[in-house]
């Protein structure tokens, strides 16, 4: 039969012509890939149908030596289960060499790593939204009592024995940080823990300030109003995040969204942002509650 | 003639470094395709070095073994070819020395081990039965062409012998490039229907070719 034969093939089964075309599609493809002119989104699918397909395959394998054979390569017909047999045998090799293989070093570490460092995170935002942990860093009296030192009438409180203060672990992490390199090399682990702790100790005894602003925000302390100099009380801030003691929203100049009563200056939404009752308009325009540079 | 080969050549190159990338991905199927591609030839210069069929068979299965546990070390300077050919002429060589047999001094060329004028002294190992079939395939694939019509023997030698691609096919048969692959499958089609016959004879025939050794 010649290829331009127009007769039907009656011996072999009737198949639809739908069928057929879609296999002669598959086959002009394939023509197509022996010879590297297919397109390569093309290529993709078709070599992923002649992981499948059998008799694709088996054209692929007799083209190629039909090719051979022409262009005068010495090639010799091999039983048509060779190609399985390399298949197996490559599988067997792959499920061998699967199974031989211990888990490397790295994997077996890196579940335990993985847990460590989940951990490690989960500690990190714990201890980050701790309203305790960031309390005495936003506290505003904090600032208004190292800015302007002298008026402050808080009385420095010592730490209670035993329980070491924010100021005095905060001087403890300066001094490790101020530590030089050098000495770190050279000093074991305890010494340089030593030398923290006494670093601690000196900052403990020179910072009232800082200790007198850690305990700042209290019911009824005072404060130096910024704005005005003058020494004024400070009222509790019953936002619903100052609830919670020692957040950073319950100090005593936070903003909140006038839900207040009552009439005191204190208690006005923008305390302390608040013109004084009684002072005149100036006559130049500026603000009355901004104080001139000194 | 130079550029034609080196073209030819380039796009078998091309489409083997996909098929390579792919089982270094992983896709043994992949590796499969490149046994059938190569399977032939490379018993074919087995056979050079190893008269009996079994051995042969059995050494050129251990030369795709050996290249499949190699492959993720090939970056893909050389052709594949040219690689799996060196791996089939050491394979054959340590088989030999392995069965207290002396190898041949002088090793197969890629280039001369593919042409059937070069290489006779190796060819000496060619079992009569493996002579007639090389010259039956070879006939069968000469005639199956010498019947094709005029335009299909055209492209399909244009292509196969000629190396030339479907762009430089169409500009000399003055046709356009879809025809060209359609000319080239139907080809196909034709010689594979000349050749079946012919694969199913040669399974049949391997045991009892086997059964003499």
């Amino acid at each position: 039969m010649t290829p331009n034969d127009p007769s039907p093939n009656t011996t072999g089964p009737v198949r639809d012509p739908a069928v057929d075309r879609i296999l002669d599609h598959n086959r002009v493809q394939l023509s197509a890939l022996v010879d590297g002119e297919l397109p390569p989104e093309q290529a993709r699918f078709l070599l992923r149908r002649l992981e499948h397909d059998e008799d694709l395959r088996g054209c692929w394998e007799r083209w190629q030596l039909a090719g051979d054979v022409m262009r005068g390569l010495d090639s010799v017909i091999l039983p048509s289960g060779f190609a399985d047999r390399v298949a197996g045998a490559v599988a067997a090799e792959t499920s061998k060499v699967h199974a031989a293989t211990p888990h490397p070093r790295w994997a077996r570490w890196g579940g335990g790593a993985a847990l460590a460092a989940s951990v490690a995170v989960i500690a990190m935002f714990l201890v980050r939204q701790s309203p305790e942990a960031s309390a005495p860093t936003a506290t505003a009296p904090t600032t208004v009592a190292i800015s302007k030192p002298a008026p402050v009438e808080a009385v420095p409180v010592s730490p209670a024995p035993g329980v070491p203060d924010r100021a005095a672990q905060l001087a403890t992490a300066v001094a490790v940080a101020d530590t030089p390199r050098k000495a770190l090399a050279r000093r074991s682990r305890g010494q340089s823990q030593r030398a923290a702790l006494r670093a601690s100790t000196r900052a403990t005894a020179e910072a009232p300030i800082a200790v007198a602003a850690n305990a700042a925000p209290t019911a009824n302390a005072t404060a130096v109003d910024p704005f005005s100099g003058q020494t004024v009380s400070l009222p509790d801030r019953p936002w619903p995040r100052a609830m919670l003691p020692g957040s950073p929203a319950s100090g005593a100049f936070t903003v909140d969204y006038g839900n207040r009563v009552g009439n005191d200056a204190t208690l006005h939404p923008f305390y302390p942002f608040v013109p004084r009752a009684g002072a005149p308009a100036p006559a130049d325009g500026t603000d009355p509650n901004v104080q001139p540079p000194r | 003639m130079a550029e034609v080969e080196l073209s030819q050549a380039s796009q078998e190159h091309e489409l083997d470094h996909e098929l390579v990338q792919r089982v270094q991905r992983g896709d043994s199927a992949a590796f499969d395709l490149l046994v059938r591609k190569y399977q032939h030839r490379i018993v074919g210069l087995i056979g050079r070095y190893i008269a009996d069929w079994s051995e042969c068979q059995d050494v050129a299965q251990e030369t795709f073994l050996r290249a499949y546990r190699a492959l993720g070390n090939f970056r893909g300077d050389a052709q594949f070819y040219t690689w799996l050919h060196r791996i089939a002429v050491n394979t054959a060589k340590n088989h030999l020395v392995s069965h207290n047999r002396r190898p041949p001094t002088d090793d197969i060329d890629v280039e001369d081990a593919e042409q059937y004028a070069s290489g006779m002294r190796l060819r000496d190992n060619d079992t009569p039965e493996r002579e007639l079939m090389r010259q039956q395939l070879e006939q069968t694939v000469m005639r199956a062409v010498e019947a094709l019509p005029e335009e299909l023997r055209v492209a399909i030698t244009l292509r196969e012998v000629d190396g030339l691609s479907y762009e430089e096919i169409a500009a000399r048969m003055d046709c356009p490039i879809g025809t060209v692959r359609s000319r080239i499958f139907r080809a196909r089609e034709a010689i594979d229907q000349e050749m079946r016959p012919l694969m199913d004879s040669a399974d049949s025939a391997k045991p009892t070719e086997r059964t003499k050794r």
